[in-house]
């Protein structure tokens, strides 16, 4: 099936934009930390992925994969898609997956149609590479709870997905978003994430980043309307020689908006992680809050872990806290737990899980919850 | 030498410093001892070489529980041989889910996985027995507990893991009279042929509640004075110069 005249438009503008920018290196300031060398760009595989999605709702809802979203929804998918993740930003990794944009997800909530079942989109990445966008519509008084989940990657070769999400919270709607990758090893995930984010919208995020060897997390919401909020929550565990990237963003464009964030990371081994938190608010922005907390837990003395806020601020009247702390297990918690009876090995794996809970508590999709608990079980027992 | 918790000549040191200067104290099971002693004198620095915290280095004497030298063992081998200390500061541990935290510290302490049934049942009667409301349970271990919470949730420890020696370092400070009758009930409920404990205290009020057969007194790192129950009411008058000025000229 050939694709509409505007998406081959998009397609082709996010391929001169791969084409223009170069490979990113380690003298670019946002890549220090990384070794990409085994990427190669110039030979990207048929992309090969799968997407399954629960069942959709009804009641006006769109809730269907991306082919199906554009030869029977071309319309709204069209009024949306690009505008929140533009074609030809500066992202050679958001261009390449736009320029080979076909597969992926479509919710799109009514007005003041309110979901109380979360809806689910599990991407599996069954061979070398894939280019998943997610659009999410929310109408205004809307509201629902988003799960994405990214697995998969064949063992062996070295295999590349690169994907965006793009979020409209639209006024007084509310989207509660959960997100994980657990993606084999081998796999290189570049992926961009980003909410616009009404008048008296909210959207709350939680985000796991557990797979990969490499994954590069860029994660914005654009604060557009006075009153909205968003809160965002990462949580990642890093082992081995993995390398974890997560650049947030807090653009604050109008007043009156709140955003908060916390981002906690376990480094084991030999693991890298690059936290870099900007906080961006417009001049006449006046009345923000924006909060940002990273907080990284260390195990071993062959890790790198970087965290640094970038504040660019332009309005005087505003709050605006920012943390970052690089730390190891408390002796004295360690000694309290085995005070109690608990073996050495045993209560250092329950404060590691401790340490993550805080951003677990805030996922209120009970099976969800237990999943990312299982899932950081497993790697803390290296399982 | 089966049912006693024998401390000889204990010498302990914390950042070079020499706190205890050779102790001895032997307690049988069925016995409350009570310590008392200034600040600074090395009660806590005791408690703790008890228990074997890693900070603490023991250079010289013995400890033995039921005959065996628990000088050598961890100390989480030693809690799951049944030592407890009630913590003079118990720590927050925040993520640590209370609920969580007892059940793995009560499979550690019997070998065995319990029930989830019968573990919350006999969770529920020791909350009620210490009026410990149920939504502590889901909260983060002591954190944002009041001081005189975070005593009563020691004591609730200590009744759930069942301990065979118990040393409870100050746990009357910071209660209010009805938290100290409260804590005082569990642990006379605990007291019997099968505990033997040694509580630390700065105040004769507890000892009024829990009635130690001993009292010792601890000044600079050693007994100076040991006695029954008169000692505590002595002490409360006439502080710890007496003492002292005695043992100085003996
Ligand atoms: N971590 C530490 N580093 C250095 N000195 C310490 C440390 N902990 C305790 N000490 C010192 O050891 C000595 C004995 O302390 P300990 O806590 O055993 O006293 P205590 O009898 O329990 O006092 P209190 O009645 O105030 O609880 C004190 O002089 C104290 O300052
Ligand atoms: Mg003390």
């Amino acid at each position: 099936m050939n694709a509409p005249a505007w998406l081959e438009k998009q397609r082709d503008v996010a391929r001169q934009t791969f084409d223009r920018l170069p490979l990113p290196t380690r003298r670019d300031v946002d890549w220090q930390r990384f070794d990409i060398r085994k990427l190669k760009l110039d030979k990207v595989a048929e992309p090969a992925l799968t997407e399954k999605l629960s069942a959709s709702p009804g009641n006006g809802v769109i809730f269907c994969d991306m082919a199906t979203a554009i030869a029977k929804h071309s319309d709204i998918v069209k009024e949306y898609l690009g505008k929140g993740i533009s074609p030809d930003e500066p992202n050679k990794f958001n261009a390449l997956h736009v320029s080979r944009l076909n597969t992926g997800a479509f919710l799109y909530v009514p007005r003041d149609v309110k979901l109380t079942v979360p809806l689910e989109i599990l991407y599996t990445l069954t061979g070398a590479s894939g280019f998943p966008h997610t659009l999410v519509v929310i109408e205004p008084g809307a509201e629902a709870t988003l799960v994405q989940k990214f697995t998969g990657g064949p063992t062996g070769d070295m295999s590349i997905h690169a994907s965006g999400t793009e979020v409209f919270v639209k006024e007084g709607g509310h989207l509660h978003y959960i997100s994980y990758q657990n993606f084999n090893p081998n796999v290189y995930d570049f992926t961009l994430k980003r909410a616009h984010v009404a008048r008296d919208a909210e959207i709350d995020w939680v985000i796991g980043m557990f797979g990969a060897s490499f994954q590069r997390y860029d994660i914005e919401c654009v604060m557009e309307g006075e009153g909205g909020n968003s809160f965002m929550y990462g949580v990642g565990f890093a082992e081995h020689n993995q390398q974890f990237g997560q650049f947030t963003k807090q653009h604050h464009k109008v007043g009156n908006t709140t955003s908060d964030l916390l981002f906690k990371n376990v480094l084991r081994d030999s693991a890298v992680t690059n936290y870099s938190g900007t906080i961006k608010v417009e001049k006449n922005a006046n009345g923000t809050n924006a909060y940002q907390s990273n907080k990284n837990l260390v195990l071993s003395d062959k890790v790198k872990c970087d965290t640094k806020p970038i504040l660019e601020i332009e309005s005087n009247q505003l709050r605006c806290t920012h943390g970052a702390t690089v730390g190891r297990l408390e002796e004295q918690h360690l000694y309290y737990l085995r005070a109690r009876g608990l073996p050495e090995e045993q209560a250092r794996e329950v404060l590691l899980e401790a340490f993550l809970d805080p951003v677990l508590a805030r996922i209120q999709v009970e099976d969800v919850y237990k999943e990312f608990s299982s899932l950081i079980h497993q790697k803390v027992i290296r399982k | 030498m089966a049912d006693t918790l024998e401390i000889i000549d204990l010498h302990a040191r914390i950042e070079e410093r020499e706190i205890l200067k050779g102790l001895s104290l032997t307690i049988r099971k069925g016995e409350v001892h009570a310590i008392m002693g200034p600040n600074g004198s090395g009660k806590s620095t005791l408690a703790n070489a008890i228990m074997g915290n890693p900070k603490y280095e023991v250079t010289g004497g013995k400890i033995l529980m039921k005959g065996e030298d628990i000088l050598e063992m961890e100390v989480d081998e030693r809690a799951r041989k049944g030592l407890f200390l009630a913590f003079q500061y118990p720590c927050e541990v925040p993520g640590v889910r209370q609920a969580n935290f007892l059940r793995l510290a009560v499979n550690a302490r019997f070998g065995r996985e319990l029930d989830v049934m019968e573990f919350y049942a006999k969770l529920e009667d020791k909350m009620k027995f210490l009026d410990i409301n149920e939504a502590f349970m889901k909260r983060y271990l002591n954190e944002g507990f009041s001081g005189g919470e975070k005593k009563r949730n020691e004591i609730l420890q200590m009744m759930m893991l069942e301990p065979e020696f118990a040393v409870m370092d100050e746990t009357d400070s910071g209660l209010d009279i009805d938290a100290l009758k409260v804590v005082s009930e569990g642990v006379n409920k605990l007291r019997g042929p099968d505990l033997g404990i040694l509580i630390i205290t700065h105040y004769e009020r507890i000892l009024r509640y829990i009635q130690p057969d001993f009292i010792h007194i601890l000044v600079d790192g050693k007994i100076v004075k040991s006695g029954g129950r008169d000692l505590a009411a002595h002490l409360e008058e006439h502080g710890y110069d007496w003492i002292t000025k005695d043992t100085v000229k003996a």
